[in-house]
């Protein structure tokens, strides 16, 4: 069974249901394209509507069925029917024939995305104002007080049932001080007498004095606010430079004279420290210069994620997708525990690889350097015009009629021979090398260059963006049939994440299963669409373009089901215990 | 050089015209920031007679940042290390723009007087003051003796 159809993937095992299903539409979508260009859109969009459980970006659930577990519930009469057509058409494996529908639906996670200034007012609002009236001072004051407590309330509650007003003189505030709750200036400023010398700097001819009244420690603007600006940064409480009296946060503003340098760079640190102290609840997104919060309500929705291989997507509010589990890019279909392992490989191996994938290649026949400079396999030399596999960089003919068989790991068959013969040599040398490394050798290699790919297909982005712009000056068009060619770019940038991480998968996965190899063709027919879809944007005209709207659309959405279904193929092989 | 604050001046001018007893700070001629500081160990201590010899050197952002002290003579003590190095808070954390030269080493004269082998910086001394206190004064006292008896206050 080497070349197993890839389509039959729904043949072995039941749980194929999802690529089942996705594979209907694709046809539909075809056949609606070509009956009737105008009422695709709405088409579409039911379809959207139908397949409700599959991936979406936002929540990631999964409808599909799960051998091992006991609770099972039926989705609708129409996908039982299904089942029943696969069960008895393809008895396969017999262990998983038996199981039933099962929904994992209620794998999900609940999350909302916030800013700094939002977790601010989800604070007061949910712990500030319970304890407001047990304490009876200010929102701003308590938020200093739980900061000071490391965020723990009942510890706080408890030293204060025990003593009040040790505990709020230790983080300095002073019960005289506080009227009733409103938060009343402890600071107060002053013009500067011409015989007045500042306690801390002993300059004179000064011109702001700042005086605390219930303490009666004063110094002049510059100290006061040369300090405020390293304490921030340090502690959850600025203090008075002679003793322990806190400034609240209208003090801290009367000093800096602006919001942003006072109280508002505290609040900052207090909720770092909130964050930092609730980081199984809070994120931070891990994105660079990305100042959002995702915080997931109920964090035993996570604990379901990891017993059916899947992991808790989210999406911030800046449209960056991230593993709220590991904190990395979406990982699909490799789950956490085994796209940790890959990472931490890659780590280790890298040095020794990186010299093996650079970013040139020869080419084949004029061995002629040939930078990759786009997202697309296909590549023409520019001497001697010959067309060739990227991946395999072997003639691109095959490539067109049969399977993309490039990213197919056989012993000996594959790619670049003297490569191989070399690195052979290396390893009976040294015997360094691991048994393996071979294999992981090649599916680093895949995994790399679809992750340069994926780079490439962020600069055509750009592209795409400005060629959506001169069509609609040039062809004019509107704004809204433009966008086609972002969705669709949308779509093979996330299918090409989903084939990257397959590769790792494939590393790990036993090679002899029968579903390793349904994997495996999944893998050749994603990888080949992708590279039609890519192809397709490689266009330069405007015009042409728009030409190609619908075989677009159908490109896309095609990648973008059989995407769903190595993942769900993934999934299957990860619970099965197969890939481990 | 800038110009020294009148901070420095001012705290270096009460050092020398009030000194606290027991500790001598005198200014480097050729840099006002750096001081050679000489300190008595303090009765009913292991360190008792001993003359102990720190630099104490003003950063540029003082009084907003700490001073840097540092023990030139060889002392066994849990809280300093073989480089004569401190730990204590008030250099560090708690350090206050309130507080001064004078405050701060008489803060350090406090510490030789009561060692927190609870705290340490010199883990092996530390250890053996835990383990054996009677020893560890002696071994102190030794030092004290070896090292501390060389200088005399001016």
């Amino acid at each position: 069974m080497t070349k197993l159809d890839p389509f039959c993937c729904h043949s072995i095992g039941s749980n194929s249901e999802l690529s089942y299903t996705d594979e209907d539409e694709f046809y539909e979508v075809i056949d609606i394209g070509k009956e009737q260009e105008e009422e695709e859109k709405e088409e579409e969009e039911e379809e959207e509507g139908e397949d409700d459980g599959d991936t979406d970006t936002e929540e990631f659930i999964f409808e599909n069925s799960d051998s091992d577990s006991d609770t099972y519930s039926f989705e609708s009469q129409f996908l039982n029917i299904k089942e029943n057509v696969l069960k008895t058409s393809k008895n396969l494996s017999p262990k998983s024939s038996t199981s039933n529908k099962h929904s994992i639906n209620d794998v999900k996670v609940d999350y909302d995305c916030l800013n700094t200034l939002q977790l601010y007012d989800m604070l007061i609002e949910s712990k500030i104002r319970r304890l407001k009236p047990i304490f009876k001072i200010s929102e701003t004051r308590l938020l200093n007080l739980l900061a000071y407590f490391d965020w723990n309330e009942d510890r706080l509650i408890e030293r204060y049932t025990e003593n009040k007003e040790d505990t709020l003189s230790s983080c300095g505030i002073n019960i005289f001080g506080s009227d009733n709750g409103n938060d009343i200036k402890n600071v107060i400023k002053l013009e500067a007498k011409k015989s007045y010398v500042c306690p801390i700097c002993c300059e004179d001819n000064l011109e702001w004095v700042f005086y605390l009244k219930t303490c009666k420690h004063h110094a002049c603007q510059e100290c006061y606010q040369r300090y405020i600006k390293d304490e921030i940064n340090k502690s959850k409480l600025v203090k008075c430079m002679n003793c322990d009296n806190t400034l609240n946060l209208n003090d801290l503003d009367l000093i800096m004279g602006d919001k942003d340098d006072g109280s508002r760079k505290l609040l900052e640190f207090s909720i770092r420290s909130f964050i930092t102290k609730h980081s199984d609840q809070y994120k931070w997104c891990p994105f660079a210069d990305c100042d959002q919060i995702i915080h997931v309500k109920d964090t035993c929705q996570l604990v379901e994620f990891p017993r059916y291989h899947i992991s808790p997507y989210v999406k911030c509010n800046n449209d960056h997708n991230f593993c709220f589990q590991c904190g990395r890019e979406k990982h699909a279909p490799a789950d956490c525990r085994l796209a940790n392992n890959w990472i931490k490989k890659a780590d280790k191996e890298s040095a020794t690889l990186n010299w093996v994938f650079a970013n040139t290649k020869e080419c084949p026949r004029c061995s002629v350097n040939i930078e990759k400079n786009g997202g697309c396999n296909h590549m023409i030399c520019g001497g001697c015009k010959y067309e060739f596999c990227w991946v395999c960089e072997q003639d691109w003919e095959p490539h067109k009629n049969s399977f993309f068989n490039c990213i197919k790991y056989e012993k000996g068959k594959v790619g670049n021979n003297v490569e191989d013969e070399n690195s052979d040599s290396n390893k009976t040398k040294n015997g360094k090398l691991p048994k393996d490394f071979q294999k992981y050798k090649h599916y680093y290699r895949l995994f790399s260059e679809h992750e340069q790919s994926a780079k490439l297909d962020m600069k055509l982005y750009a592209q795409i963006e400005k060629k959506i712009q001169s069509m609609q000056e040039t062809v004019g068009i509107s704004w809204i049939e433009g966008q086609f060619l972002q969705e669709s770019i949308n779509n093979l940038i996330n299918a090409r994440t989903a084939l990257k991480w397959s590769f790792a998968l494939s590393y790990y996965s036993d090679q002899s299963h029968n579903l390793t190899k349904i994997f495996e063709d999944n893998q050749l027919l994603l990888a080949s669409n992708i590279e039609e879809l890519s192809q397709l944007f490689t266009e330069k005209d405007p015009r042409m373009l728009l030409e190609m709207k619908l075989k677009c659309l159908n490109k896309a959405q095609f990648v973008k089901a059989r995407m769903e279904a190595l993942i769900e193929c993934g999934r299957e092989l990860l619970s099965k215990g197969i890939c481990s | 050089m800038s110009a020294l604050p009148k901070r420095i001046i001012k705290e270096t001018e009460r050092l020398v015209s009030d000194p606290v007893p027991g500790i001598q700070a005198t200014p480097n001629e050729d840099n006002l920031r750096y001081f050679q500081v000489k300190m008595r160990g303090p009765i009913q201590s292991p360190y008792e007679n001993g003359i102990f010899k720190l630099e104490l050197f003003l950063p540029d952002e003082y009084p907003m940042e700490p001073p840097k002290v540092r023990f030139l003579t060889k002392i066994y003590h849990p809280n300093i290390d073989r480089l004569g190095r401190i730990c204590l808070d008030v250099l560090k954390n708690n350090w206050s723009p309130a507080l001064q030269i004078r405050t701060i080493l008489l803060s350090i004269q406090a510490l030789l007087a009561t060692p927190n082998p609870n705290d340490p910086l010199a883990n092996d001394v530390a250890e053996e003051w835990i383990k054996n206190e009677p020893q560890a004064i002696k071994t102190a006292k030794e030092w004290t003796k070896l090292y501390a008896m060389n200088e005399v206050m001016d």
